[in-house]
């Protein structure tokens, strides 16, 4: 992360950039959106994006990557672990396993794919896929930021795992100038079910 | 007016209803009414606090099984939950779900509904449309039922929600969780069916009886407003409580009695849960019945008691008032034999108490009767009747006070030459037998004997007791006498000759107790007494049975006298006109009549000093009846007289010369 963030840095005195913040209706941060703007480029391996998993939780929460981009699942705990998505984007399996037995899974389609262990309910984690390289993924203040850009007309979307309303809903068009630009999304938050987590401080309910 | 009548009812009614013939009845009801409310209010409070107990342990069951009954619903709804939650979290179930192809679907829930022991299980969509439903095979792409359960669901922090509702017409439980995979994806519903193995199950662990019932908003079919859904009652039972139910308003967690079947069930509704159409509610009920069984002995044994104790009560009043009764009748034995005048009767009560001195009382009270009964019976015979019973009622006391009397003096003539001829105990039982005789003639005519003196008799009439008729029973009484006389004579037992002389004269007499302090006699004294003594030794000299005085005369109506002559009396200046009594004026016989009418004729020209018209008559009446002895003194006492000259100073008053 903090070479990604060196990268933009080092390069925005050479292009312009958007500051984006994403709170929620309540004016809360959200962390963890994707912002990104809508445009189609062809697929590319620009490298290979680790989720890691530690101690029964996949880390990072939400992974953002281009499209054509391939993922590495090592296991760093002591037990086996299982990968799954269901999602239309990437309907995959990798069954239990240790260490770092796969190769790297390859994401061809854009949109979001939901990844879990079959065997641990609440081992939850999000890949984005996108069609652009210029996208960035919110921090704990809600703010992002896309740089290099260029002046000109930008379409800018926002998506993140709680989110209520179809991803097309956030669009917001901007006109970049000389200057950075401020982009606000408010965006609007469906109820997020727990799942149960057995081992830590798992308390049967009603018995 | 209405208030004393009343009172006078009510008094007519005790007299009626509490009036004991004899004392044990008394004795007895009044035990009973003393003893019975008592019993009875004791018995009422045992019943009473059985019922309170038993209604208690009632309570506290009811209270149990409800705490029960909501701790089983809520593991039951946990299990099934755990069930679902179970199911959610199966990775086999997930790449299903995600094919959201309905056939495939269903097939997977009829599997998984099976493995799971449910009724019905549905997959949906997280917009609530639904992908399949095992019980409506067909269904898909159809917005799900219970919309309710999905809001229910969607507003807790698992996403998951519980309810109980219809599904075509039958209660179930459902519950819903989200499929997580790992995103929430679809839901997953799973119901059981409320059937009557839900109550019985209940039952079980309660002892109580469970029925789960709906209460519509609206009447459903029957047009009550109740729906039995599962219950351990009967059929009939829960038809009744159904109604029973429609009837009142339900005070929720309250107990409350139905009469179901017959049998009084406490008991007590629970709302489960609340929706648009209405509310579940269970009903736990206890049969009062059954809770007082155990009190039911308890009971038996406080009857017995009762009725142990009402008999010993009895027994016993019956004993005590035999105790008392037993002397009573004795006692009232005694006093009617006393009544009849056995004095020597004597009661035997051997008791200390009060009936004991009553009993002792009583004896000395006989006693003192017969003693005074002897007395009277020796006073008859010494003094008259009368005069006895004078005696006792007045005291004896000296003094006597005026009154008018008749004295009836009567003599048996020649009795001093009839002595010398026969032999005292012979003359003994003649005067005794006489005297018998003649007092009972006196007694019939009210006549009282004064004292028998030798052989003559005094007798009085009109004293004690006062006689308005007095000379009359005397005279009738003399009358009587010589008629007595006559039969004694007829009898021929003495073989003598008796004749009576008998004076009567009524006056006003000193009449009393006479003599000293320790020995008296009732009598009467004062001059007539000695005329009508004078009166009966001048029977002898004029030869007629009987003389009465003027006096007597005047007062007798009813019996036809004949003047005898006109006498002069000591000390007196007046002359005595004494008469012959002949006998009742009605019994007078045609001849008598005659011989008085003459007589008296010759009286007059006797008074008159027509000596010779006197003599005609006087001789032709001693021819007719050469005994009559007065006449001859008249002819004797007019030939004597012829010899003096007329004198016009000559009164007819004779004077006796004998005393």
């Amino acid at each position: 992360m903090l070479a990604i963030w060196l990268l933009t840095f080092s390069l925005q005195t050479f292009a312009n950039r958007l500051n984006i913040t994403v709170i929620d209706e309540n004016n809360k941060p959200i962390e963890n959106a994707v912002v990104y703007i809508n445009e189609s480029l062809a697929e590319s391996i620009e490298k290979v994006v680790v989720i890691d998993q530690v101690d029964k939780e996949f880390i990072p929460y939400v992974t953002a990557i281009r499209r054509g981009s391939a993922i590495n699942f090592p296991n760093n705990d002591e037990i086996r672990h299982q990968v799954y998505s269901f999602s239309n984007s990437k309907n995959f399996e990798l069954p239990l396993y240790k260490g770092n037995e796969f190769r790297p899974v390859i994401f061809e389609k854009s949109g979001e794919v939901p990844l879990a262990c079959n065997i641990h309910d609440w081992m939850k984690a999000y890949i984005y896929v996108v069609d652009t390289d210029k996208f960035d993924l919110t921090n704990s203040e809600g703010k992002g930021e896309l740089v290099n850009l260029k002046a000109g007309q930008y379409e800018v979307l926002v998506w993140h795992p709680e989110q209520g309303a179809d991803v097309s809903e956030s669009l917001q068009t901007v006109t970049l100038g000389n200057s950075p630009q401020q982009l606000k999304f408010t965006l609007a938050q469906t109820p997020k079910f727990k799942a149960w987590r057995a081992p830590k401080g798992f308390k049967r309910r009603g018995y | 007016m209405n208030k004393i009548d009343h009172q006078k009812s009510q008094n007519q009614f005790f007299k009626k209803w509490f009036r004991f013939k004899h004392f044990r009845s008394r004795i007895i009801v009044f035990i009973l009414i003393l003893s019975l409310p008592i019993q009875l209010i004791l018995f009422l409070i045992i019943q009473n606090a059985n019922t309170v107990t038993a209604r208690d342990n009632i309570d506290e069951a009811l209270q149990v099984t409800a705490d029960v009954f909501i701790n089983a619903i809520a593991q039951r709804r946990d299990n099934l939950l755990g069930k679902v939650r179970a199911l959610s979290a199966d990775y086999a179930f997930k790449p299903a779900a995600h094919t959201n192809d309905h056939k495939t679907v269903l097939s997977t829930l009829l599997s998984y509904q099976q493995r799971a022991d449910a009724d019905v299980m549905l997959l949906l969509t997280m917009n609530s449309d639904i992908i399949a439903d095992t019980k409506h095979p067909e269904l898909t792409e159809a917005p799900f039922y219970l919309p309710q359960l999905i809001t229910q669901a969607t507003n807790n922090e698992y996403g998951e929600a519980d309810m109980i509702d219809f599904i075509d017409g039958q209660a179930y439980l459902v519950v819903a969780v989200p499929l997580f995979s790992p995103h929430p994806s679809h839901w997953i519903i799973m119901g059981f069916k409320l059937t009557d193995e839900f109550s019985l199950s209940l039952q079980k662990n309660t002892k109580s009886h469970v029925s789960l019932l709906f209460n519509s908003k609206k009447p459903v079919v029957t047009g009550n407003h109740w729906q039995q859904l599962s219950s351990t009652l009967s059929d009939a039972a829960q038809l009744e409580s159904e109604q029973a139910l429609g009837k009142f308003l339900i005070a929720f967690n309250h107990n409350f009695d139905l009469v179901l079947v017959g049998q009084n069930f406490v008991s007590r509704a629970i709302k489960i849960e609340e929706n648009k159409q209405g509310h579940f509610v269970a009903l736990l009920q206890r049969s009062l019945e059954q809770a007082l069984l155990p009190y039911q002995q308890l009971q038996l044994v406080v009857a017995s008691v009762f009725f142990v104790a009402l008999l010993l009560l009895v027994t016993g009043g019956i004993f005590i008032a035999r105790k008392i009764t037993r002397p009573v009748t004795v006692l009232t034995h005694g006093a009617k034999e006393i009544e009849q005048g056995h004095y020597d009767f004597t009661i035997d009560i051997d008791q200390e108490d009060e009936l004991g001195k009553l009993a002792k009382g009583f004896n000395s009270m006989a006693k003192g009767l017969a003693d005074r009964a002897k007395v009277r019976n020796l006073l008859g015979k010494v003094v008259s009747p009368a005069i006895a019973e004078e005696l006792l009622n007045k005291g004896v006391e000296l003094g006597g006070e005026e009154r008018q009397a008749t004295i009836v003096f009567c003599d048996i003539r020649n009795f001093t030459s009839l002595c010398e001829n026969h032999d005292a105990k012979q003359i003994l039982t003649l005067l005794n037998d006489l005297l018998t005789r003649l007092s009972g003639v006196i007694d019939q005519h009210n006549g009282v004997i004064d004292k028998y003196i030798g052989d003559a008799v005094m007798a009085l009439f009109g004293v004690p007791i006062v006689d308005k008729q007095q000379a009359q029973h005397a005279v009738l009484a003399a009358i009587a006498m010589q008629k007595e006389v006559s039969r004694i004579n007829n009898e021929l037992v003495y073989n003598m000759e008796i004749s009576l002389g008998i004076g009567v004269n009524s006056a006003f007499v000193v009449a009393g107790n006479m003599g000293s302090q320790t020995r008296l006699n009732y009598s009467v004294i004062g001059d007539g007494v000695n005329i009508s003594s004078r009166l009966e030794s001048l029977t002898k000299y004029y030869g007629v049975p009987i003389l009465v005085s003027d006096t007597t005369k005047q007062l007798c109506s009813e019996i036809a006298f004949r003047e005898i002559d006109t006498v002069r009396v000591k000390g007196k200046k007046k002359g005595l006109t004494i008469y012959q009594a002949i006998a009742k004026k009605e019994e007078i016989s045609a001849i008598e009549a005659r011989k008085t009418q003459l007589f008296e004729q010759a009286l007059v020209f006797y008074k008159k000093q027509q000596w010779q018209d006197a003599l005609i008559i006087f001789n032709e009446l001693l021819t007719k009846n050469p005994t009559t002895k007065y006449y001859q003194i008249y002819i004797h006492r007019v030939h004597e007289l012829k010899r003096h000259k007329y004198n016009a100073e000559w009164e007819p008053i004779f004077t006796h010369q004998e005393k």
